[in-house]
């Protein structure tokens, strides 16, 4: 692997890319997070002392006035397509790496453009000039080249700090000089080495990254093992493509023609899963991960879209699906297509030994969560595809209405807005909250009795036909269901559900009932049948 | 750097380890955060991890959904068994987030439906959660656990650091408790004799176990108007226990 050319790599890098979606204005504390944990900030919240990884209430702690903002990475893609889009048509073969991010070769353009500090003007000139039409205008841009990915990001970080692009020589020599005098913690924060190793590092005095090339690569290894290893090769400027990244073998990509034009991106979004599984599932057989993937879409009239994704730690069916996705609303939202889709294909072109580390996690997925997703497959292996649940948020009146249970194989368990968005009311005749906290679905059987030991009846005009004095759990004069007397209630409060459809309407009376043991039951009454609908316990 | 520096560095840092230092960082992540009402009523203000919680009494569900929100809310999946009519608008209510909560339903072993799950299924099913999920609520149906089967999973949620609710009847399960929360004296305001709806629960709750050498009460709206959980703030200090009459 060492005997391989690291290669020469431009990168494009729009610093605190959430936050300026978000619509941070200059000066203003502002902070993107996910699952509570802060993933992005603004500079005047850095300086306020919010750090990356902060739970949101020591964020607040830090700086009151900080203004937090939910991570959306679908609308952090989206606005940065305009950016790709023009720097596409200079620049072949553009690798997103994340949304604020772009990779290129730079070989070639720097040869077409005159010289690589040129191609670096042009480029940052380029992408301000497609973010000056929109509110994003301003934004600080940086660009770097550099001998491999991780030297050139830091460089392009680097660069956006200075406000001028930074070409940093080719060759080793040169790309360690100037690796040496920056801290250990680019390691952390750019390449996704963990953060304790870096930690460590600093605690044993080794504050630079020239500190750590220096020592001996037999004796981190030994201390440190592969992780430390690649951690040394980086400091070094080496090589610093994960350890046992290879070309593909050929005939990996997968394809789908279609038959009839596809319009509709959902449906393009379903075929690309059931690609990507196939994908994932014929890599993982050979003990691979896909590390950079081309996914390209033609539509009946020719028109193309290609764009390279890449993601350190592999990319996962439900992160192709994702990229996919991104990829095909932003081309249908900014070119006028003129034909339906024909054809999409996933072309992994670079894939590595998948060995479980999960370095350099981009975006704000939480170890949490990579825990969850896979005991969820688990237990659906254990327990059945119908008895793992997740909810759905439904909308409606009753309280077995509002969500509903749906089986968790059939739903996307990372990108949880759509299934939880609730439909837009109003409800008329909700009840108001607290909600019942275990519901009967279908509702237990229940009978109501009054004083006279006659079921309590709801007349037509809404009022009932005696005060209900005893509830009996169960049907009523079997044995073992249990009698309670009741303290005081409230209702009915009808309902009268699909009115216009004659075969589906409903006509439902509710109650709440409180026993004398302080039981609190929400009944329901439908054609004279009583009913246990909930019980707020 | 001079490699006598490093040397001794190593050295210091060798000793730490021997005197089982142990940073604020590490042992914060040794327990799960709980909502406010929690903070003074649980010992250090907090779910221990690989700890097992009872929640019983009337208000028994309303209090692990709530026992479950802090920790849900600060980004753990909590993972639900055997208590298949949870309410998803109470619990969000409460605080848990909707998104990362999973519910295992035991099919009910009528019909098409499947059979019940058998001891070593319960095993599987419960080993995989506890080995994904932060918070595992456990409901009634899963008292059917052989007590063997509990110990064995009990061990595996000490060595994996998740936290088991359990809500049911006081003794009535296998699992054995580390802390039980009573929720008692529940007082539903706002329901009268044929008129208003239900506001709010004045409850009180006591906690009782290992680490709480005399037991702790509070009173709490559990849930209140707005479905949440507050505490009510008591005039007079700490309220004075209902003594059973008769």
């Amino acid at each position: 692997m060492a005997s391989e050319r690291v290669p020469r790599l431009g990168v494009l890098w729009c610093p605190h890319w959430p936050v300026v979606v978000a619509g941070a204005v200059a000066g203003e504390p502002v902070a993107v997070v996910h699952a509570n944990r802060v993933i992005a900030h603004s500079l005047a919240a850095a300086e306020a002392g919010i750090t990356i990884g902060q739970r949101r209430r020591e964020a607040q702690a830090c700086c009151p006035s900080v203004r937090i903002e939910q991570h959306d990475p679908m609308r952090d893609a989206r606005v940065f397509e305009q950016v790709v889009r023009a720097v596409g048509v200079r620049v072949p073969r553009l690798e997103v790496t994340e949304p604020g991010l772009l990779t290129f070769v730079a070989r070639g353009p720097a040869r077409y453009f005159g010289g690589e500090a040129a191609m670096a003007e042009m480029l940052v000139q380029t992408a301000a000039d497609a973010l000056s039409g929109t509110s994003l205008g301003g934004t600080s841009l940086g660009v770097g080249v550099a001998d491999g990915r991780f030297a050139a990001v830091v460089a392009a970080r680097r660069s956006s700090r200075a406000g001028r692009p930074l070409v940093i020589e080719a060759g080793q020599p040169a790309t360690a000089e100037f690796l040496s005098r920056l801290s250990v913690r680019w390691l952390s924060v750019v390449a996704g080495v963990p953060a304790d190793v870096v930690h460590l590092l600093q605690r044993l005095g080794m504050q630079h990254l020239g500190a750590f090339a220096a020592l001996p690569e037999a004796d981190v290894l030994a201390r440190f093992g592969h992780v430390g290893a690649f951690a040394h090769r980086l400091a070094g400027g080496g090589d610093d493509r994960l350890p046992g990244t290879v070309d593909p073998p050929a005939g990996m990509q997968v394809q789908q023609v279609f038959d009839e034009p596809v319009h509709h991106s959902d449906a393009l979004v379903f075929v690309g899963r059931q690609l990507a599984e196939q994908l994932v599932g014929a890599l993982a057989a050979d003990g691979r991960v896909c590390t950079r993937l081309l996914v390209t879409a033609e539509t009946e009239h020719g028109e193309q879209s290609e764009r390279l994704w890449y993601r350190s730690s592999g990319l996962s069916a439900a992160a192709m699906v994702e990229r996919v996705r991104w990829q095909l609303d932003a081309w249908a939202q900014h070119e006028a297509l003129t034909a339906g889709v024909m054809m999409l294909r996933l072309d992994p072109i670079e894939v590595c030994g998948d060995d479980g580390v999960q370095l350099g996690l981009w975006g704000g997925r939480t170890q949490a969560d990579e825990w969850a997703v896979r005991a969820v497959a688990r237990l659906v292996a254990v327990a059945g595809e119908q008895q793992v649940l997740v909810p759905a948020a439904q909308g409606g009146r009753q309280p077995h209405d509002a969500y509903t249970w749906v089986p968790a194989i059939t739903a996307d368990l990372l990108e949880p807005a759509e299934r939880l968005a609730m439909p837009a009311g109003p409800w008329p005749g909700r009840l108001p909250s607290p909600s019942p906290a275990l519901v009967h679905d279908p509702p237990a059987p229940l009978s109501v009795v009054d004083a006279a030991g006659q079921v309590v009846r709801v007349t037509a005009r809404g009022g009932v036909s005696a005060p209900p004095v005893t509830v009996t759990f169960g049907v009523r004069g079997t044995i073992g269901g249990s009698v309670e007397r009741v303290q005081s209630w409230a209702g009915p409060w009808p309902v009268e559900e699909r009115w216009w459809d004659a075969t589906r309407t409903r006509r439902i009376a509710r109650f709440q009932l409180l026993t004398v043991s302080g039981r609190l039951l929400l009944a329901v009454v439908e054609r004279g049948t009583w009913a246990l609908a909930a019980e707020y316990a | 750097m001079a490699r006598g520096a490093l040397a001794d560095n190593l050295t210091a840092l060798a000793a730490l380890a021997e005197k089982g230092v142990v940073s604020g960082a590490v042992a914060r992540e040794r327990t799960l955060p709980v909502l406010t009402p929690f903070v003074d009523l649980l010992p250090h203000g907090a779910l221990q991890r690989g700890s097992v919680v009872g929640c019983h009494g009337v208000a028994g569900v309303s209090l692990a959904i709530a026992l479950a929100a802090g920790p849900s809310a600060e980004g753990a999946w909590v993972g639900v068994a055997g208590m298949p009519g949870l309410g998803v608008a109470a619990a969000v209510e409460l605080g848990v987030a909707a998104d990362r909560l999973v519910l295992v339903n035991e099919p009910t072993g009528s019909g098409a439906d499947g059979t019940r799950f058998d001891d070593a299924r319960w095993a599987e099913v419960l080993a995989a959660m506890i080995d994904g999920f932060d918070v595992l609520v456990l409901g009634p149906g899963t008292e059917r656990v052989r007590a063997g089967t509990a110990r064995r999973l009990m061990a595996r949620l000490q060595a994996r650091g998740a936290v088991a609710i359990v809500v049911g009847a006081p003794d009535a399960g296998p699992f054995g408790t580390d802390l039980t929360l009573q929720a008692d004296s529940s007082q539903w305001q706002g329901l009268g004799d044929g008129h208003g709806v239900a506001r709010g629960r004045r409850s009180v709750v006591q906690v009782a176990g290992r680490r709480v050498p005399r037991p702790r009460r509070v009173a709490l709206w559990l849930p209140g108007s707005e479905g949440c959980i507050t505490t009510i703030e008591q005039p007079h200090g700490t309220v004075v226990p209902l003594r059973p009459t008769g």
